[in-house]
């Protein structure tokens, strides 16, 4: 059995090098589409990773439970209270979590002396976050400073308009929920470099400044982050739902389940009729609904251009079988002569096929993460259109051993599937007919 | 000559014969040339549209051909808006008539519009005001002694629905204890409002209505916040100049805004999505899908969600429900729904709960029957907007405009991105933006003699209030300071922003607040008439100009920059599409995508074409060799393959151009209705409708003949060299 098996291979290896103009066409074409496909999915796992790396550590947790509350039935805040009890119901209901944070959520006007930004300010006490810092670079001042009240952390990107360094006076201005202005001075403890869309227009300050701009209570915060454990993060939505349970069995109003980010909401909450708090429970691909959409894009186009040039390369497939059987129509009439079954001659040509397919995606799989780790080494700044796309500064592209493996045993698949067609035909001549074939 | 025209007959007659002898081989490349060029065709022309389309929405609405901002800016210019809500940091241009003159001498320039734009947060009139409003009305009638009856009641029901209001307010002070720093939340305005609502203020309101009422609106009226916020980007000009520049422009509802007059036109598609109720735009919307895209609520996700959130969020029509149009509603809604239901609420929800049966019934029955009742729109033409921007040095301005009327511009009127911008004087928008006007500068003027300050040029003046560093400390005296020296304010007296921003620029700012007499002098203002001259004359921030011949947009942009530097004015001039920032070059982005996958499918079609000729041309060696052995040249031999490719590429390339020219004019009749609001956006309507363009089907050609020619040359090349002697040995 296993002796069969040996020649049937060293048949169909020989049968492909005796050809070797017409492998090698075929072969490269196969192996440009798989580096193909590897890079294009790289990209979208590295702006996926990208946007899972930092946003889940700057503006969403895996899990969120936000909310708003209204003071009147048509205004809303952001705003979670009685924060520290929300947490307990969902320390309770999530054993998966790794960590938790609180975040203050805003939106307001960041004044230097020579310009103005308007950006999202995020509340955070900086001695309770464990992954913040890592996420950051800092290029100057020190993070750690976050914690002394009125101070504020910027982003690189944003010193072009506001022309401050570490030291600087800054003033943040803003309307309370009572529609009042109001402003607090700050003073720029931390500069980080920039890291993707979220940092152009998110700053941070610590959760009690951002109090004070809004004039809240101290159990009031704007979102609870919730991290889950590496290997949970795929069953975010059934911890979403059972969250949502909890929160409901606990005695909150909880929002019914809306896949936009919290900013997106106001709208619809503001003419609901109901005021107090309701609570939110988002999940981190909600929070960034407004960028995973360029994503999907991506795949889409990765999907239209891979079927297309898939069809391109099984058709060539296709033809150069129906040549090589017409070629060896005799060798096909003299093997079934000496006995060979139908189904040896099916299965020499599609063995033939899958060598192919599969030394050729072999090649395009190690040439695709070849140019892959060529791309991150060279770290490709790119231009701001395309950063809205790749929600970062920098090329990356993330080319795991799993999507080469899949890469791989899909467009072999494909060129055996291919060639099934043609072999068939072959299988199916008559010894007599075969050996009497002429060219 | 005679004799190469001749053998090329002979080549081409024999070309075609093999064509047809190797069918396979030829309906293998055939079909891969055929479906490339048919992509291109295709691929191309739905870019060219939406680029198209989009160029029309952009150019047409406010861009015009070149935008010219100044060259000292720190950002760049972004028509449409960047990335978040603000208007681009930009250096002013301080005398727009030297702009314009200096523009309008530069060859191929037709108009120059003057341009500011920023965004700013709108608030429409929060309901106690209303309310206090007409019962200030009724009481006066009332106090002077020709009351009719019908007033009477209308008077005691007004204080009815005041009472109400009060109780409500009551529970959201409560509320904001929840939220708020204590500290924060001043006791004396929960005791103002304990007052208010007690049994014993209203025992006594009939004593003296109107000392009752100045109490309820200089203490209650501040404290309610349920006023709605509309957020809304706006370019401030010369509305005459505007409208003759972009005359597709055309009201749509009311009077464009006078000569000379303060005042604010929305953009129809802002006003329709923003400030229409929106129960009545979501049926729009709901509507319009089905006529036009032919979605049903059945099948449509997003119209479904509207449905639910119509019949969830009534609160909008029953707070407009007075006690008589209650009546009526609950009348019609029984009537129509066949329901014995007398809470108006849950018969409006259960009205709204349509589906696809009963949707254009219900459609005609709102707008015809209960539409009539409502007030449409929260804005109406006529009313007063109280406009609160930043000002570039970060203080809240606050502006109150006449709402003139609307406008669209003709062919452009579904598109998301000319309908994104209202229009404003260029007075009011340099106030708001924080530019000194005239006016103010009087009124700063009066102010100042009166306050015995020393005399400020106005350049100063500006800077002063700017922060600039061109400040001269010792000319001005601390009341015009810059706000960002201002205190923090974390707990500001009895949350007023006019108290803010009066610490920072005393008497530069208009009155504000509820009370009669504030509301008399910013009314007075806005029926002021100004000096037309002040349009020409100001700072603005950019301006539009406008070519008569657009493909020469490269060359004017370096004529006007090169103008400017003669005139000594920073001008920095920038195409259209760049002054639309993301989504002017969002187009090219997608067409350097298009390009990238088309080149990528001919690489890899170019080598499977290769593979296939390849192996065609050595099943023919015996016939090659044979032709060689009858004295057929190498020269021939190539020439023959080559034109071989090349009839297949034209003919298949043909057919595929054809082809997908024929899909893209069906299509482009037809239409490719917008799914959601994205597409909506880069269709620049509801549909679109894709045209086929000649160079769309040359470049596909050219490019399918390049193709086929190239994967022909390596196999003509083998082909060339089979010798008669290898034909004549091969063994088959």
């Amino acid at each position: 059995m296993f002796s069969r098996l040996k020649t049937d291979f060293q048949i169909a290896f020989r049968s492909l090098t005796q050809h070797g103009r017409r492998t090698l066409f075929l072969g490269v074409a196969i192996a440009a589409v798989t580096a193909l496909l590897i890079l294009l999915n790289g990209l979208s796992t590295g702006i996926r990773e990208t946007m899972t790396h930092t946003a889940t550590t700057l503006s969403t947790g895996h899990l969120n439970v936000g909310g708003f509350f209204k003071v009147t039935a048509g205004q809303s805040s952001p705003v979670v209270t009685e924060w520290k009890k929300v947490l307990e119901v969902a320390n309770q209901a999530v054993p998966e979590l790794d960590f938790a944070v609180q975040r203050g959520r805003g939106w307001a006007k960041i004044i230097s002396d020579t310009g103005s930004l308007q950006g999202g300010v995020n509340g955070i006490d900086i001695r309770q976050e464990p992954a913040f810092k890592n996420v950051l670079q800092i290029t100057s001042g020190n993070i750690e400073d976050l914690a002394e009240p009125g101070t504020i952390l910027l982003f690189e990107g944003q010193l072009e308009k506001l022309e401050v360094k570490v030291g600087d006076a800054i003033t943040i201005s803003a309307q309370t929920t009572r529609g009042v202005a109001n402003t607090v001075d700050v003073r720029v403890v931390a500069i980080a470099r920039d890291i993707g869309l979220l940092s152009k227009w998110n700053v941070y300050v610590p959760a009690a400044t951002l109090r004070a701009l809004y004039q809240l209570n101290a159990n009031a915060t704007g979102a609870i982050h919730l991290h889950l454990r590496e290997k949970e993060v795929k069953n975010v939505p059934q911890i979403a739902a059972r969250l949502r349970t909890s929160l409901e069995k606990a005695g909150y109003r909880v929002m019914d389940a809306d896949p936009r980010a919290f900013w997106m909401k106001f709208e619809t909450v503001n003419r609901e009729d109901w005021t107090g708090q309701k609570l939110d429970v988002t999940t981190w691909e909600d929070e960034l609904s407004f960028m995973t959409w360029t994503l999907d894009l991506l795949k889409g186009l990765t999907a239209l251009l891979l079927i297309i040039l898939v069809a391109i390369v099984v058709t060539g497939i296709m033809n150069t079988m129906w040549i090589a059987i017409r070629e060896r129509t005799r060798e096909i009439g003299t093997l079934r002569a000496i006995g060979m079954q139908r189904g040896g001659v099916l299965w020499m040509f599609l063995l033939e096929s899958m060598l192919l397919g599969l030394f050729s995606t072999a090649a395009g799989a190690v040439g695709g993460a070849l140019i892959a780790a060529g791309l991150n080494a060279l770290n490709i700044a790119v231009p701001l259109t395309v950063q809205l796309f790749l929600m970062s500064d920098r090329l990356h592209v993330a080319v795991h051993l799993s999507a080469l493996l899949s890469s791989v045993g899909l467009l072999t698949l494909v060129t055996a599937l291919a060639a099934l067609y043609p072999s068939f035909r072959a299988a199916r001549l008559k010894p007599v007919t075969a050996m009497s074939h002429f060219g | 000559m005679k004799g190469n025209l001749s053998t090329f007959g002979v080549i081409a007659q024999i070309a075609f014969r093999n064509l047809f002898a190797s069918r396979l081989k030829t309906i293998i490349v055939g079909g891969i040339i055929f479906f490339g060029a048919f992509l291109v065709v295709v691929g191309t022309s739905f870019l060219d549209s939406i680029d198209q389309g989009m160029s029309r929405s952009i150019t047409g609405s406010v861009a015009g051909h070149i935008q010219v901002y100044s060259s000292k800016s720190k950002d760049e210019l972004e028509v449409m808006g960047g990335f978040s809500m603000e208007g681009a940091n930009l250096a002013q241009l301080d005398d727009f008539a030297k702009v314009r003159d200096t523009l309008a001498a530069v060859p191929n320039v037709k108009a120059v519009v003057p341009m500011g734009i920023n965004g700013a947060i709108v608030t429409s009139g929060n309901t106690i005001d209303v309310a206090l409003s007409e019962l200030r009305d009724l009481a006066r009638k009332k106090l002077a002694g020709h009351a009719s009856a019908v007033d009477q009641a209308a008077y005691e029901a007004s204080k009815g629905h005041l009472r109400q209001i009060l109780t409500v307010l009551q529970g959201d002070i409560k509320n904001l204890g929840q939220l708020h720093d204590e500290r924060t939340v001043s006791k004396d305005d929960a005791a103002a409002v304990n007052r208010a609502a007690s049994p014993e203020f209203w025992a006594s309101f009939d004593k003296d209505p109107l000392d009752a009422l100045e109490f309820l609106e200089n203490r209650i009226a501040p404290q309610a916040t349920d006023a709605d916020m509309l957020f809304l980007r706006y370019v401030g000009t010369d509305p005459d100049a505007f409208a003759r520049s972009f005359d597709r422009m055309k009201i749509v509802d009311g009077t464009s805004i006078p000569r000379g007059k303060r005042g604010f036109l929305f953009a129809k598609f802002t006003y329709e999505e923003q400030v229409k109720l929106k129960t009545a735009r979501r049926l729009d919307k709901i509507k319009q899908a089905r006529d036009d895209r032919g979605t049903t609520i059945a099948k449509d996700s997003e119209l479904q969600r509207f449905v639910k959130e119509n019949s969830s969020q009534v609160r909008e029509i029953l707070l407009q429900l007075d006690a008589p149009k209650t009546v009526i509603f609950r009348e019609k809604l029984q009537r129509k729904l066949g329901s014995g239901e007398t809470d108006v609420g849950k018969l409006l929800s259960a009205f709204f709960r349509t589906d696809d049966a009963n949707f254009e019934d219900r459609y005609h029955l709102f707008y015809d029957e209960l539409a009539p009742l409502l007030q449409l729109y929260r804005v109406r033409i006529g009313d007063n907007l109280t406009i609160k921007a930043f000002t570039r040095s970060g203080y809240v301005q606050s502006v109150n405009l006449p709402v003139y009327g609307t406008f669209n511009f003709t062919g452009l009127e579904k598109s998301p991105q000319a309908g994104a911008l209202s229009l404003m004087d260029m007075v009011s928008f340099r106030e708001l933006y924080g530019f000194l006007t005239a006016e103010r500068e009087k009124e700063i003027m009066a102010l100042k003699s009166a306050m015995n300050a020393r005399d400020v040029s106005r350049e100063n003046a500006e800077a002063e209030l700017f922060g600039t560093k061109q400040t001269e400390a010792d000319t001005v005296q601390a009341p015009v300071q810059a706000p960002v020296t201002a205190k923090p304010m974390l707990v500001p007296p009895r949350g007023k922003p006019r108290t803010v921003v009066a610490e920072a620029t005393p008497g530069i700012h208009p009155p504000e607040g509820d009370g009669f007499g504030a509301r008399m002098i910013r009314e007075d203002l806005t029926k002021r008439l100004y000096d037309p001259q002040q349009l020409q004359s100001g700072v603005v921030l950019n301006a539009a100009v406008i070519l008569n011949d657009p493909k020469k947009i490269p060359q004017t942009i370096k004529d006007i920059e090169a103008a400017g530097k003669r005139a000594g004015l920073p001008l920095k001039a920038i195409t259209w599409q760049k002054a639309s920032g993301i989504i002017g070059q969002f187009v090219t982005m997608m067409r350097v995508v298009l390009y990238t996958a088309v080149l990528i499918i001919f690489v890899v079609a170019l080598v499977i074409i290769n593979n296939a000729l390849v192996m065609a041309t050595l099943e023919r060696v015996r016939e090659l060799g044979t032709l060689r052995a009858i004295g057929a040249q190498r020269r021939f031999i190539l020439s023959m393959l080559v034109i071989e490719a090349l009839v297949v590429g034209i003919i298949f390339g043909a057919l595929g151009a054809g082809v997908g020219a024929v899909l893209v004019s069906v299509i482009g009749k037809v239409g490719i209705p917008a799914k959601n609001d994205i597409f909506y956006f880069f269709f620049s309507g509801p549909r679109l409708h894709p045209e086929i363009a000649t160079t769309n089907v040359v470049g596909a050609l050219a490019i399918v003949m390049l193709v086929s020619g190239l994967s022909a040359l390596y196999p003509a090349w083998l082909a060339m060299r089979v010798t008669p002697r290898q034909a004549m040995q091969s063994e088959d």
